[in-house]
């Protein structure tokens, strides 16, 4: 199995197009940030670049995540998987291959991303989180790719052409920015649109994301201008949810997580199975 | 893929009960193929060989070894996708063999490749059959290429419709034939009655005449009876072809 992981990796590593393509809705939001969602007014510019790369951590796990599963589509498209299955190896294996082959990318893409903001962030002046900030942020990390890339196992499970495969992740890279709440701030939205958001379980990551990383800058604003309205910040802000009075805590948001991560992952594992066995 | 009624044994293993052990004895090359494009052949071949160990030296070992055997070492580390169509198929085969198969399944390795190519393909096999013993199960549309097999079996619309060694089935299903080119058109004519007189079947086309024959030797007692009119003559041995036609009907259905 180690063999068809690291194949599956590579292939995704060496499709620089595909690399490019699934960074992208990454690269455009930090592209219309700059351009002008970026003016407004966000309390302070720390708060508003924290809020970004929450956003887009959570935005990458997922594209990344559905970028390394185009290996799955390629071989059932070009029947290589028929090799696979006149050698020895068993087919739970296989499908093992094909399901940790995007968490494993999708970690390592959301780990540059987070390096590479981070040194932004410190680079302009702001704070780096603590350890213990730092150490959450690693294990959100880890969550919120195993819950994408359960997602994305699950509908490219179905998928059998790579037009089909071009066409959901060009749909994906473009609503995944307004599901989490990024193209617009959640409280812009009217509610039943963020009655959906909220169903989205990487809606969750990115507001936990967002609870980790803007907790500093928050409290800064807090020092600097005593008036702000914190709570109605967050909630505008979607760094935390509200459905009518009720306030989903962090342990909710993981629990969600989690949970539709083992939800999707018995589905996909279930379909490969069956798409396996024909 | 299952099957419907009777037994499958492949060398020797219940192809129900033992498909593991089967998996482990063959190797296959496919008509289409499933190596990764953007790979390298060296990139390739050690993931496949992945799938058969998990012990670094033994891949190494066993890629070695395909690399040497199938002589893939001059386009070792370009990308398969960049590969001429015989170098692909080189390393099809050498993928195939990485395992050291008993036996080697060949689903028409030369279709689309050009006479030259097609040739080196069949000497890489020939080699490897001979020097390691396994066993080669083709599939072919080329009936030259079944030519040189040990044994033969023709399967029309999904069923076994004749086996046999290649000498079996030229004997049974295609027949030799004699070419005549008549000295001149009044020969000609005499060459037929002789024919019919003969009781030979025969036809005529662009000027020769075409002879079936029950045997070889019959062609002499012909050529006997009409030796002042021929200007030249040919005895056409039957071939595969013929016999393939012979087996499957003349007609293109």
């Amino acid at each position: 199995m180690k063999a068809l992981l690291k194949r599956n990796i590579k292939l995704y590593f060496r499709d620089k197009a595909n690399v490019f393509f699934s960074m992208l809705s990454v690269l455009l939001i930090v592209a219309l940030f700059a351009l002008f969602l970026g003016q407004g007014n966000w309390g302070s510019d720390e708060i508003r670049d924290s809020w970004l790369m929450a956003g887009i951590l959570a935005v990458a796990a997922l594209t990344t995540a559905l970028g390394a599963t185009s290996v799955i589509v390629e071989d059932k498209v070009n029947k290589i998987t028929k090799g696979f299955y006149a050698s020895p190896i068993k087919r739970s294996r296989i499908t093992a291959a094909y399901i940790l082959c995007p968490f494993i990318v999708s970690v390592i893409m959301t780990t540059i991303t987070a390096v590479a903001f981070g040194v932004y962030i410190v680079a302009i002046g702001g704070d780096m989180p603590g350890i213990a900030g730092l150490l959450q942020l690693a294990g959100l990390m880890l969550l919120s790719s195993i819950t994408a890339t359960a997602i994305v196992c699950f509908f490219v499970s179905f998928i059998k052409t790579n037009s089909v495969f071009g066409s959901v992740s060009a749909i994906v890279g473009t609503l995944s920015g307004f599901l989490m709440g990024i193209y617009m701030p959640i409280g812009n939205l009217p509610s039943a649109i963020q009655t959906v958001i909220m169903l989205f379980p990487p809606a969750h990551a990115a507001s936990l994301f967002r609870q980790i990383l803007m907790e500093r800058p928050m409290e800064l604003a807090l020092e600097a201008a005593p008036e702000l309205d914190l709570p109605e910040l967050q909630e505008v802000l979607g760094v935390v949810f509200r459905f009518g009075d009720f306030e989903i805590t962090p342990v909710m948001s993981i629990a969600f997580l989690a949970a539709s991560a083992i939800l999707f992952f018995g589905l996909s594992v279930m379909n490969m199975r069956k798409a396996g066995k024909s | 893929m299952d099957y419907d009624s009777g037994k499958v044994t492949i060398s020797g293993y219940d192809l129900r009960k033992q498909a593991q052990s089967i998996r482990q004895s063959i190797g296959v090359v496919f008509q289409d193929s499933v190596l990764d494009n953007l790979l390298t052949v060296r990139e390739n071949l050690y993931v496949r060989a992945g799938l058969y160990s998990q012990s670094k030296s033994e891949i190494k070992r066993m890629v070695d070894e395909a690399v040497r055997v199938i002589e893939v070492s001059e386009f070792l580390n370009r990308p398969y996708g960049k590969l001429s169509g015989g170098q692909r198929r080189r390393a099809d085969i050498a993928t195939a063999l990485l395992h050291k198969p008993k036996i080697l399944f060949l689903d028409e390795p030369t279709t689309g490749l050009d006479p030259q190519t097609r040739l080196s393909v069949w000497e890489t096999v020939k080699k490897l059959q001979t020097e390691s013993g396994m066993t080669v199960f083709l599939t072919t549309h080329y009936m030259e290429e079944a030519t040189d097999s040990d044994f033969i079996i023709v399967i029309d619309h999904g069923k076994i419709a004749a086996k046999g060694t290649p000498q079996e089935l030229k004997t049974q299903y295609s027949s030799d034939s004699l070419q005549l080119v008549p000295n001149n058109a009044e020969a000609a004519e005499q060459i037929q009655r002789q024919l019919t007189e003969m009781k030979m079947d025969y036809g005529i086309a662009g000027g020769t005449i075409t002879v079936k024959l029950p045997d070889t030797m019959a062609s002499t007692a012909i050529l006997e009876n009409c030796k002042q009119h021929i200007a030249s003559f040919q005895v056409l041995q039957g071939s595969m072809d013929d016999a393939f036609i012979g087996i499957t009907g003349k007609g293109i259905r």
